[in-house]
């Protein structure tokens, strides 16, 4: 016994030496991290020289891959056992990813996060971790964006026809009838009370903007219920403003451009599901509050439903790759990238930071002045439900708003009929 | 009789020779994509599932099923006998026109080429432009001599001949170039000899000038066509596909397909018609013209 006791202590003793040395150089050791942005502008300015300061031994190595690419290119180079421990794609891809077991569950690196630093983490806004966690619970990367979509009018013009803020979906037609017939808009001006988004390009994300607001809902397997009274009242919309002449008549091939064109040219009254970085645009041309104001969160919503109206925001984030070698450094470079001073930098020259502290910052009210109106909506936003062909789905909802905005008096009840069968036919 | 002596064995394998990388180039880049993309037809080839299975026909015949294949197929065959209708039309009217100027024609024929030299999105934009809107210069013109506003973009059957337009611009000029060098290869004699017959212009035009440039005429249609089977950037950018699906062609189908939704062998069964489309109008063309 004796014996063995010495000899266990003098084999202990022997590796210790070497045994702490391997400790040290892990630590020591010097990590590369790739990370895939999804537009430069994503990119920290000081490009991670905070980084270096702090971890010298981590060494970031930024590209830049388009959001529309980065998740095909990814899973491309994953299944050849390359690609970015890091990288940025459209948050609708998450369970395509996390059902091929391509992303890496950090959730035990986030508890290390709240242990480190509880106030730094719980200042994150919800949709920060809820737009990368998995439908299995596993929390694979950050959303570092943070703006709530809102529906923006011209306070001016509703004043001097002394309309208030539109607070339902009716309220937004009443004023655009009001406004079409009040003769401060010419049509052969290509001016509108209305802009929207009615061409085939991406353009979802309007679509079901519109529904959550409207009271919409999913089902378990995430397919959007629009054989519902939000459904139909959706449909309805696109049919109202086409046969009331409330938005361009060309409105069907119209993109995001024109949208936002026409109501920063002043051609339009109303528009909806406008993004942070789009109204900073706006600031340049018309002031916040006198020419123009967003509607309050949760608005415009169905008549006699607003507690049914659910906000949900699309985001970018970063979601970090199965096959990381570096868990630890990863997570250094996520803090990194949430570090209220850094996000706070990218917020101000592009996307919000999805950080209360940012939100409520006197430099960022100052110069955006809207996001003291837009916090709640920000707080209260959730991650949309996703289907599995969730591509597909979107299709067919942008087909079913073509064909109401092409059959302005067609049944509506019986469109929603027809796509939520083409939706179902998806499961 | 005269005895012609065959060249030594290096000498008749030098061209072959002097082609060879350019075979391996094709073969390499072209064939491979081909034969993968043909090879992928045949599986199951989803992003969503890690599973590829060997699937025969299934994507054909879900292809051929979809009504969303079949307006784009018949979409696309609209929009190719019009942009090579149009465009051939144009093509030989230029390639005369410039044949007959006696001078300047090097500067006209560059003149030709630059809408082929401006790619497909900027084609797009400036065609927006265009038709595009209350703002629109056509529109405009349009307003300033009393006439209502056309929709161009917004009515199915316009946006499709706008696409069209746009598409016609950006391929003609290089169908006008192929058509003006089989002009120039005609022999000046025998528009001297018809003239002294007293043969017509109109005459000299249908009975001398064509049949001479019958297999240039082959060639630019077959390019009008190939262009025009493959087009998806100017779709893309100027309609998106719309109104509806008013002008989503199969290109523009396959990327949606492949790219957007990532149903990849899908979208290599509609690549895989495309190509079949091209080889069999284009032998079509090449026998019709053999000279």
């Amino acid at each position: 016994m004796k014996n063995r006791a010495i000899l266990l202590f003098v084999v202990f003793t022997l590796l210790a030496p070497s045994l702490f040395a391997a400790g040290a150089r892990q630590s020591d050791e010097q990590v590369t991290v790739t990370v895939w942005f999804g537009r430069e502008d994503f990119i920290p300015r000081d490009r991670f020289a905070a980084l270096s300061e702090r971890y010298p031994h981590i060494t970031v190595q930024a590209e830049v891959v388009p959001l529309e690419d980065a998740a095909t290119e990814f899973m491309r180079y994953h299944a050849a056992g390359l690609g970015p421990d890091v990288f940025q794609t459209f948050q609708t891809m998450v369970e395509v990813l996390d059902g091929r077991n391509m992303l890496y569950d950090m959730s035990s690196y986030f508890d290390q996060w709240y242990q480190e630093d509880p106030e730094d983490f719980n200042d994150l806004i919800p949709i920060a971790l809820d737009a990368a966690t998995t439908s299995r619970g596993r929390i694979v990367g950050i959303n570092m964006v943070g703006g709530a979509l809102g529906m923006v009018y011209r306070k001016d013009w509703f004043d001097r026809l002394g309309l208030s803020a539109p607070l339902t979906q009716d309220d937004v037609i009443n004023a655009g009838i009001r406004l079409r017939d009040s003769g401060l808009l010419s049509p052969a001006q290509g001016q509108y009370p209305i802009a929207l988004i009615g061409g085939r390009q991406p353009s979802e994300i309007w679509i079901k903007d519109r529904f959550w607001l409207l009271g919409g809902s999913h089902t378990d397997s995430g397919l959007p219920i629009i054989d519902s009274d939000a459904g139909v009242q959706l449909i309805e919309f696109y049919q109202t403003v086409m046969r009331e002449r409330l938005v361009d008549p060309e409105v069907i091939a119209w993109g995001a451009g024109q949208k936002r064109g026409a109501f920063i040219g002043g051609s339009a009254a109303m528009i909806e599901g406008i993004g942070w970085h789009v109204m900073t645009a706006m600031q340049q041309e018309l002031q916040y509050r006198v020419n123009w104001a967003v509607v309050p969160a949760g608005s415009p919503y169905r008549e006699g439903a607003k507690d049914e109206a659910s906000l949900y925001m699309d985001t970018y984030p970063y979601y970090v790759s199965s096959n990381t070698q570096h868990p630890e450094a990863v997570l250094r470079v996520l803090q990194y990238l949430a570090d209220s001073e850094i996000s706070k930098e990218v917020g101000l020259r592009y996307q919000p930071a999805a950080r209360l502290s940012f939100m409520q910052d006197s430099e960022v009210l100052q110069r955006s002045p809207w996001i003291a109106d837009m916090i709640d909506a920000a707080m209260i936003s959730q991650v949309p439900p996703i289907h599995a062909r969730q591509d597909e789905v979107h299709v067919i909802l942008i087909d079913m708003m073509q064909e109401a905005l092409q059959n302005p008096n067609a049944d509506p009840g019986q469109m929603a009929a027809k796509y939520q069968r083409r939706l179902n036919a998806l499961d | 009789m005269t005895l012609t002596r065959e060249p030594p064995r290096r000498q008749r394998l030098e061209p072959y020779l002097f082609v060879l990388p350019a075979v391996f180039f094709v073969i390499g880049i072209l064939g491979y994509g081909v034969f993968s993309g043909t090879l992928m037809s045949l599986f199951r080839v989803d992003l969503r599932y890690a599973e590829t299975p060997f699937v025969w026909l299934d994507n054909y015949r879900m292809l051929l099923s979809d009504g969303g294949f079949q307006n784009s197929f018949v979409r696309t065959l609209v929009f190719v006998a019009g942009s090579v209708g149009i465009g051939f039309l144009l093509a030989l009217l230029f390639s005369l026109a410039i044949f007959r100027c006696r001078r300047s024609a090097h500067f006209f024929k560059a003149l030709t080429l630059v809408p082929f030299l401006v790619s497909g999105i900027a084609t797009a934009v400036i065609f927006r432009f265009l038709f595009g809107g209350a703002a629109g210069v056509i529109n405009h013109v349009l307003d300033m001599v009393g006439v209502e506003r056309i929709l161009f973009l917004a009515h199915p059957d316009l946006a499709l001949l706008v696409t069209i337009l746009a598409q016609v611009w950006t391929i003609f000029p290089l169908a006008a170039l192929l058509l003006h060098a089989g002009l120039l290869s005609i022999d000046p004699d025998l528009f001297d000899a018809a003239k002294v017959d007293g043969a017509s212009a109109f005459y000299v035009f249908l009975r001398i000038m064509m049949p001479i440039i019958a297999p240039m005429i082959g060639v630019s249609l077959m390019w009008l066509s190939f262009a025009s089977f493959n087009v998806f950037d100017i779709t893309l950018a100027l309609t998106g596909g719309g109104p509806g699906r008013a002008t989503e062609v199969l290109a523009v189908y396959m990327y949606n397909v492949g790219f957007r939704q990532l149903r990849y062998s899908l979208g290599s069964s509609v690549m895989v018609i495309i190509l079949m489309l091209n080889v069999v109008v284009s032998m079509a063309l090449l026998r019709l013209f053999k000279r």
